[in-house]
């Protein structure tokens, strides 16, 4: 369990701030309940993520929307001894983090499941039930925009530092 | 010269081998290339994304939660199909008794067996829920109790119903 907790806080995170923790232990409670479910000759990790999925989506429908953002600090200035680099950095990473937060719900799963938690196509289009042709453009998509905003963002910032 | 799609260039940055055509073009042509470089920036951004951790204490909040679901499924299942069982022989009985009464008798008896077989129903569904062999056993009996109980509910509204007795003599 301890090899699975992180992506799945990481996935009720996404969809939701204030609930991930609960969410996040009601997957591994279901997962516990419901194991003669799961299958032994596939993976864990999509299958839990799958229903921590089902599970932030049902809580959707039932309560107000959840906020999807993720605003904690980043702390990139341990890699980095250099502190204006390491700022840099940092604003990039999170004006990447934020753009990342503000995709449509397909796209913004798609790059976090395949660059974050390392799935393949197939297992990303599992947990989200759609065809794989569906992922891959939703990370198409998603990645265009996060280039589109990581762009602006570099504009926004030679515009300020112009005297 | 075509160039190559948006979506094959992504592909390629994430690692999908690239054809000899592919590999051609990109050498040739300044824009793919240039795509290509941008893909794989992003890539490289990517993962170098902090990602957030589960809280300190969430495991154990998780195994204490564990522990917890463990008990309650050591009785939970049998309690219900019991349960299921003698929410089903009660209202039986009471059937049994009341069925030559009056009319008043009955109608409450069929009510009850109603409940009592939802009861039963709810009882089979948990029980299936988490099989083992005294849960089946019980899932066996409460079935035939829910025939015999169905049995008796219809002999007894066709006792009970003139109209019906009056068409088959």
């Amino acid at each position: 369990m301890s090899r699975y907790q992180n992506a799945v806080y990481r996935l009720c995170l996404r969809y939701g701030t204030e609930e991930a923790q609960d969410l996040a232990q009601e997957t591994f409670m279901r997962a516990f309940v419901h194991r003669e479910r799961f299958d032994p000759t596939r993976p864990v990790l999509p299958w839990l993520l799958t229903i921590a999925k089902r599970l932030c989506i049902d809580r959707l429908r039932k309560h107000k929307p959840l906020l999807a953002t993720d605003d904690r600090p980043l702390d990139p200035a341990d890699e980095h001894p250099d502190q204006e680099s390491a700022l840099a950095t940092r604003e990039q990473l999170g004006q990447l983090k934020q753009a990342h937060s503000k995709l449509a719900d397909g796209p913004r799963e798609a790059i976090a499941l395949y660059h974050w938690e390392g799935l393949s196509y197939d297992e990303i289009a599992k947990i989200m039930e759609v065809p794989i042709g569906t992922v891959m453009t939703w990370l198409h998509r998603g990645r265009a925009q996060l280039k589109k905003a990581l762009s602006e963002a570099e504009v926004t910032a030679v515009k300020e530092d112009a005297p | 010269m075509s160039h190559i799609d948006d979506q094959r260039i992504m592909e390629l940055a994430l690692g999908s081998e690239p054809n000899r055509g592919e590999v051609d073009h990109l050498e040739a042509c300044a824009l793919c290339a240039e795509a290509f470089a941008s893909e794989q920036g992003l890539t490289a951004w990517l993962a170098t994304v902090p990602q957030p951790v589960a809280p300190e204490g969430f495991l154990q909040r998780v195994t204490d939660a564990y522990v917890t679901e463990v008990g309650h499924q050591t009785y939970r299942a049998p309690v219900l199909a019991f349960g299921g069982i003698a929410a089903m022989l009660l209202p039986l009985t009471l059937l049994a008794l009341s069925a030559w009464t009056d009319v008043l008798a009955r109608v409450t008896s069929w009510a009850v067996a109603a409940k009592a077989l939802g009861e039963v129903g709810f009882g089979l569904m948990r029980a299936v829920g988490s099989p083992s062999s005294i849960g089946m056993t019980l899932v066996v009996t409460q079935v035939l109790l829910l025939l015999g109980g169905l049995g008796v509910l219809a002999r007894l509204m066709w006792v009970t119903n003139p109209a019906s007795q009056e068409a088959v003599r």
